[in-house]
């Protein structure tokens, strides 16, 4: 009875086997390898690269600024004014709880439409293209989810910290800046590489507010051409873009992994 | 003013309420309809992942690694326009009539990419079971499918709880995204409304708030199922 239950498990692995092996493997790659149009792939490349030095523009700018913008808000967190704290866990609540399109699509066309205060304050030119906004909402954005990174790895320091530091008579500042802040970064790396790739990925929905990023230029190449290889060339663009980074940041995790505080 | 506003987003006539309200509805439908085909999908990717023939490993891992690395938006249009062409393609009578309609694209697209991120979860919930287990069920002479799904599989789900709401809250704000292929979900709806009416500063705000409640509601549901979860224990 056993041999034959086993003789029928068999039978059906390597059924499944063979199944995944034929759909997962050797179906798309007949369809995509095998089909690829070299000639297509190259006369569409530089303008996808083009495309992806824009994103790659929008991201860097934004994750920097968003970066500075992380620290403000850490700050108001860790402030003893219940105005500040409730403030600015407000703005991250409602960064973090709605989607990036909607935020864009709101100020875009939504403060957009005030036109006349706008020109008055003299911001018009700020919200008159798509470029600036979608460089404010991604670092407003991106900003939100640094500072909870930040605020969750100060609060995961050993108290010890702050009171061995402040025995000594050090002053608040060099409390924060020169003991706080550099371990709190050390021991965040990860999440801040992950945050990176996240506001990438985020980031294909600007191609929604006619900005010609890798999304964008893609959407573009494929509506004049119809040939959908073009997808296939930005989704290998971005996997290689994602992977690079993912590799940089495990490498410069390794480079400070002596240095790690807890 | 108020008078205006009110009319607007009255449920009658000439009032946008009802518009949006269904879109609301689509967006709900949506990722409540995603979420658990996400949650099976990526507990057997998983599985497959923690499979010993390289076939299946390798398989699962490259499509659970690709899933992640692409944009959603991207995979979105992948999905929609590459099985619309790729029907097309077969040309036979039946499969090439077929029409993928926007809500099955955005179920499969929004899916497929959870399930790559909770397979991920899954695995660090089975990485954090001790050998014990196993090793008890085994002596008991439990047969490997009883083992895996009512000895593994409870204390899996429970430690893969704050992960997988998470997910969820990740997912309800990807629904966003499938407006970008015309299905009519609260995004979608708002902005019709808002070109419409010329009011985007309003019925964005109104998303930006509906949006947020979903988020507050969902949170409120899951906190609660993780402190039921606790006290059982």
């Amino acid at each position: 009875m056993w041999q034959k239950n086993n003789l029928l498990q068999k039978a059906l692995s390597i059924l499944g086997k063979l199944l995944i092996l034929g759909g997962g493997v050797l179906l798309p790659l007949w369809l995509l390898v095998f089909r690829i149009d070299f000639d297509f792939v190259i006369e569409i490349l530089p303008a996808l690269i083009e495309g992806m030095y824009r994103t790659g523009l929008l991201v860097g700018i934004s994750f920097s600024l968003g970066g500075f913008g992380a620290l403000l808000l850490t700050f108001l967190r860790r402030s003893n004014s219940t105005l500040a704290r409730s403030c600015a866990r407000a703005f991250g609540e409602l960064m973090r709880g709605t989607p990036f399109l909607l935020q864009l699509f709101f100020v875009y066309y939504g403060l957009g439409s005030f036109s006349e205060a706008l020109k008055a304050v003299g911001m018009w030119w700020l919200f008159q293209e798509a470029w600036p906004c979608a460089i404010i909402v991604l670092t407003l954005n991106t900003a939100a989810y640094q500072a909870e990174i930040l605020v969750g790895a100060l609060e995961h320091l050993p108290s010890g910290q702050i009171q061995a530091a402040q025995a000594l008579g050090l002053s608040e500042s060099i409390i924060f800046w020169r003991i706080l802040f550099p371990q709190a970064l050390l021991s965040s790396l990860r999440a801040y590489g992950n945050e990176l790739i996240y506001t990438i990925k985020g980031s294909a929905a600007v191609s929604l507010i006619t900005l010609l990023d890798l999304t964008g230029m893609t959407r573009l190449l494929f509506s004049e051409t119809y040939n959908f290889q073009v997808y296939w060339v930005a989704a290998a663009l971005y996997f290689c873009l994602v992977q690079f980074l993912q590799l940089l940041c495990f490498l410069i995790e390794r480079f400070f992994r002596d240095c790690r505080p807890i | 003013m108020h008078d205006s506003i009110v009319s607007l987003l009255s449920l009658g006539e000439g009032g946008w309420g009802l518009f949006v309200a269904q879109g609301l509805g689509v967006t709900v439908i949506l990722a409540c309809t995603a979420a658990p085909c996400a949650f099976v999908l990526g507990f057997l990717l998983c599985l497959a992942q923690r499979s010993k023939s390289p076939v299946i490993f390798l398989t699962a891992r490259f499509y659970s690694t690709i899933l992640r690395s692409l944009p959603e938006l991207l995979t979105l249009f992948i999905i929609y326009y590459g099985l619309q062409s790729a029907l097309k393609s077969f040309e036979m009578p039946f499969l090439s009539d077929l029409q993928i309609s926007p809500f099955l694209a955005g179920i499969l697209a929004l899916s497929l990419v959870a399930a790559a991120f909770s397979s991920e979860v899954f695995r660090s919930a089975f990485a954090a079971i001790p050998k014990g287990q196993y090793e008890a069920a085994w002596s008991l002479g439990l047969p490997s499918s009883v083992i895996l799904l009512r000895v593994i599989l409870p204390q899996v789900l429970r430690l893969s709880l704050p992960g997988l709401s998470n997910l969820w809250m990740v997912l309800l704000k990807e629904t966003a995204l499938v407006s970008a292929i015309g299905l009519p979900e609260l995004i979608r709806q708002t902005s019709v409304a808002a070109r419409v009416t010329k009011e985007p500063f309003l019925f964005f705000g109104i998303a930006l708030v509906l949006y947020l409640i979903l988020g507050g509601l969902s949170s409120g549901i899951l906190h609660f199922i993780q402190r039921a979860q606790i006290k059982k224990n």
